[in-house]
């Protein structure tokens, strides 16, 4: 089968990026090699169809089951697995808990959960209780409650749980984390990343009411989406294999933009001014690892501010130091002295195995080619057997990111400890 | 009490000056007028020896007395003061304390303190008890100790204190003063600044032994050199004037930056190859401002990376946004798309009136020219007995976050108030 010996490739390169973390690793259960992997979808607006068009791409697919609240959407999904593979999916459309009834079928292998952030934990949990696997859309979780149910129901179903966190998988990303784990930078002291990018206009529907990304605004502070920024510096920082969040601080700003935008967007007079906006515009936090390295994270998707890239990312080492802004890097004995050189210049020499093996395929260096390779590995982890590269521990360590951060500034500033989902959990279960 | 009075005019001046800070703007006592004025230095290593000749820009200077524990960098300077004004100063060098006998001096309307951080505070706040103006250099303070008493000496003698912050008077910094003065950025909501310096190659002997600079940041933790970053930002905030700090809280890094060098350049079994800095090498700091403002200060002097420019700033308001690094700037209205520019585009409206008239005068001077300025406004200041631009209140103030971001960090991250020197003296 094709898929099969995908997968042998696919291991043979694992096993060559041993430290690789972005990849699965040693195998946890028997897989699913011999047969179509059966996905359904839960969420099928924009971001939803985008990941289901790949997911066609991928060889070995059936999508049998499609769900979302808007019949419109989900029949545009239907139209395009049909046309794809010949045969219609069943929708699921009765309102936000037919995702539920969908959960009942016994001919899904697994789920993907790409729905308003704040639906994410509880569709995993539901999907993984009912005996599937799980790819859900960032951030994993808005609440440490819905941390420890996700941890939990993995740890009692055995379902493989995987975030799609695709700038893990990016391209630059990826050589970064290669460089890192090869000891470029020597050992690693200080990160920042960052996610900044102005999508007030994605916070209102059309008609001036409040959007997924509005409500979190109204109904959170802290830092509201946490994922794109820490989830590389994590992976290259080993976070969860040889070191460990410890603590948090974090502040923010007032809110300010959100509304000079609704008013001169939608009128004076519209409702929607009169929103009572609690999230800053800005949080930033400073997060000690066990390790004692430093890393700095920061959000703010209000402020009028051009994009240079949506996510900002910096590795400090003893060695060398990266910056994202401008794909400036500075590694002791090859730059020349005190000057920045463009990080291309290593991309031959150091492109990661996974892009080796995946990249023509990917073909897109940025975001749509990495949203290729984490459907696509997320598939070979299915099928192997093996541990999701982003696992659960993973996904609710960085999604915690957002109610510490909010318990911190509640606090005035006070450092918050973070959970140890990963042992913590362990207690719990043999307790 | 006399010095309250003083405080009060102070003060009122003080806010009256929100919108052009980095000028004097109206008179609080007689100036000293159009008679030369007299300066004394204390410290002429290279700092101070770059802000002597510096001086002599601007007319009517007269340097009669200097003094610095290195008699050959006295006579280095003595011999510039002959050459500009043909009369050479008396020179102070009979060891550490012996600016004390030149303070002294009733021929000296100021004293420049260019001397090692630890100790500019200290001669500062002696000098304006000895009823002389100040111009120090930064750090102007290194303990809340010295902070307080730098208010005090202020305020009892009635004497001009400002600090050389030079950053503040960078063109690009004194245009986006003026573009924060014609309203481009709409309401300020956040800020970063940082300064990002790798000079661990001054911190040893030649036999690879920590010098006297290195000592500093070796026994120290905090953000040890905050003023070139924080300076700009506070008065872009109008931080003492429509706003304040309010508290700050802390993070280091793990120290590996300094035993990595020291390794690589004198052997893995020199003992500096174990070199251990109590603090990290990379420090961040966060600010919250009484408008709830965020301020992010970084702070790192060893690690690996290039400088081409030390000094980080990020500026956001509601209608613009500005990052030095790149030279970027986004207004809305003004730019084409939602993208940036450089600032060098907005040059031609926004320019500071003052580049525009002296940008010949500043070439050559130290840090592309804003020496000049900074050292144009101490001179003017006096001239007209104007309130300092960056007055003790600024200087203890910014100075006060080495102290502060130490003993957040040692509180595991938790936040410190912001002492109100403005509120008056410690009692």
């Amino acid at each position: 089968m094709d898929c099969g010996i995908n997968r042998r490739e696919f291991m043979g390169t694992a096993a060559g990026a041993a430290a690789g973390m972005v990849l699965p690793e040693a195998v946890t259960a028997a897989g699913i090699a011999q047969r179509d992997i059966r996905l359904g979808i839960i969420g099928t607006g924009s971001r939803g169809q985008h990941l289901l068009r790949l997911f066609l791409r991928h060889k070995g697919t059936q999508v049998p089951a499609v769900c979302d609240i808007v019949p419109r959407r989900a029949n545009q999904a239907a139209a395009g697995v049909a046309r794809a593979r010949g045969k219609r999916p069943e929708t699921y459309t009765r309102g936000p808990e037919d995702y539920r009834r969908m959960l009942q079928r016994d001919d899904l292998d697994a789920v993907l959960v790409a729905t308003p952030m704040q639906l994410h934990a509880v569709m995993s949990v539901a999907a993984m209780r009912a005996g599937k696997h799980v790819l859900s859309e960032v951030a994993a979780a808005c609440t440490l409650d819905e941390c420890w149910d996700l941890v939990h129901a993995v740890e009692e179903t055995g379902q493989t749980y995987m975030l799609s966190e695709n700038v893990c998988y990016v391209r630059e990303c990826l050589m970064l984390k290669n460089m890192i784990e090869q000891g470029l930078f020597g050992k690693i002291t200080y990160a920042e990343c960052a996610y900044v990018h102005d999508v007030r206009f994605a916070s209102f529907k059309p008609d001036g009411s409040l959007a997924w990304r509005g409500e979190l605004h109204v109904d959170f502070i802290g830092n509201l989406y946490p994922t794109h920024s820490i989830g590389p510096v994590a992976q290259c920082m080993g976070i969860n294999k040889t070191d460990r969040f410890a603590t948090l601080v974090a502040l923010m700003n007032r809110p300010e933009c959100h509304a000079l935008y609704a008013a001169e967007r939608f009128g004076k007079d519209h409702p929607v001014t009169k929103t009572k906006w609690q999230a800053g515009d800005s949080c930033n936090a400073l997060i000690k690892t066990v390790n004692g390295a430093l890393i700095d994270i920061r959000y703010d998707s209000s402020s009028p501010r051009p994009v240079i890239r949506t996510t900002h990312y910096l590795f400090q080492g003893t060695k060398g130091v990266y910056l994202y802004d401008g794909s400036r890097i500075y590694i002791e004995g090859r730059s020349r002295r005190n000057t920045w050189e463009k990080s291309s210049r290593y991309q031959k020499e150091f492109e990661h195995p996974l892009w080796k093996t995946w990249g023509k395929q990917a073909g897109d260096s940025g975001l749509l080619g990495a949203d290729y390779i984490t459907t696509r590995i997320f598939l070979e982890t299915l099928r192997a057997g093996t541990k999701a590269p982003i696992d659960v521990y993973d996904a609710v360590a960085w999604s915690s990111i957002m109610p510490l951060s909010a318990a911190s500034i509640r606090a005035g500033g006070k450092p918050q400890t973070f959970p140890d989902f990963k042992n913590g959990a362990k207690t719990k279960t043999s307790s | 009490m006399e010095w309250e009075i003083n405080r009060r005019e102070f003060l009122g001046v003080a806010a009256g000056a929100a919108a052009g800070m980095i000028l004097p703007v109206s008179a609080m006592s007689a100036g000293i007028g159009g008679r030369d004025l007299r300066l004394g230095y204390v410290g002429v290593g290279n700092r101070g020896t770059q802000l002597l000749e510096c001086m002599f820009k601007h007319e009517g200077i007269q340097v009669p007395a200097v003094c610095d524990i290195n008699p050959k960098a006295a006579e280095r300077a003595s011999s510039i003061i002959d050459k500009a004004r043909g009369k050479r100063p008396e020179t102070y060098t009979k060891g550490p304390k012996d600016y004390l006998r030149m303070h002294q001096r009733d021929d000296l309307d100021a004293i420049i303190v260019a001397v090692p951080m630890p100790i500019q505070g200290p001669i500062s706040a002696a000098a304006m008890r000895a009823g002389k103006h100040v111009l120090s250099e930064v750090a102007p303070a290194i303990t809340l100790e010295q902070c307080w008493d730098l208010v005090q000496a202020a305020e009892q003698s009635g004497k001009t204190y400002m600090l050389a912050e030079n950053v503040c008077y960078f063109r690009d910094m004194m245009m986006i003063q003026n573009m924060l003065a014609q309203g481009v950025f709409g309401k300020l909501t956040y800020a970063e600044c940082g300064y990002i310096h790798d000079c661990r190659h001054l911190g040893f002997n030649a036999d690879g032994s920590p010098n006297e600079r290195a000592m500093m940041f070796i026994t120290m933790i905090g953000n040890l050199y905050p003023t070139h970053a924080i300076g700009p930002v506070a008065q872009f905030l109008g931080i003492n004037r429509t706003d304040r700090f309010v508290s700050l809280m802390a993070a280091t890094s793990i120290s590996a930056a300094a035993s990595h060098y020291a390794a690589k350049r004198f052997g893995k079994n020199h003992p500096s190859a174990r070199i251990k800095p109590r603090g990290g090498d990379m420090t961040n700091a966060f600010i919250k401002t009484g408008k709830g403002l965020l301020i992010e200060l970084r702070f790192d002097m060893a690690s690996t990376r290039p400088h081409p420019n030390p000094v980080q700033c990020l500026l956001q308001g509601t209608k613009a946004v500005y990052q030095a690094d790149g030279r970027r700037i986004f207004i809305e209205g003004k730019n084409k798309g939602y993208d940036w520019e450089s600032l060098e585009n907005h040059a031609k409206e926004y320019e500071h009136p003052l580049w525009r008239k002296f940008a010949n005068e500043a070439k050559g001077t130290g840090y592309g020219g804003a020496d000049y300025f900074m050292t144009r406004t101490f001179v003017e200041t006096l001239r007209t007995g104007a309130a300092s631009p960056i007055d003790v209140y600024d200087a203890a103030l910014w100075a006060s976050i080495i102290p502060l971001s130490a003993a957040s960090i040692q509180a595991g991250g938790k936040p410190q108030t912001f002492p109100d020197f403005m509120k008056g003296a410690k009692t």
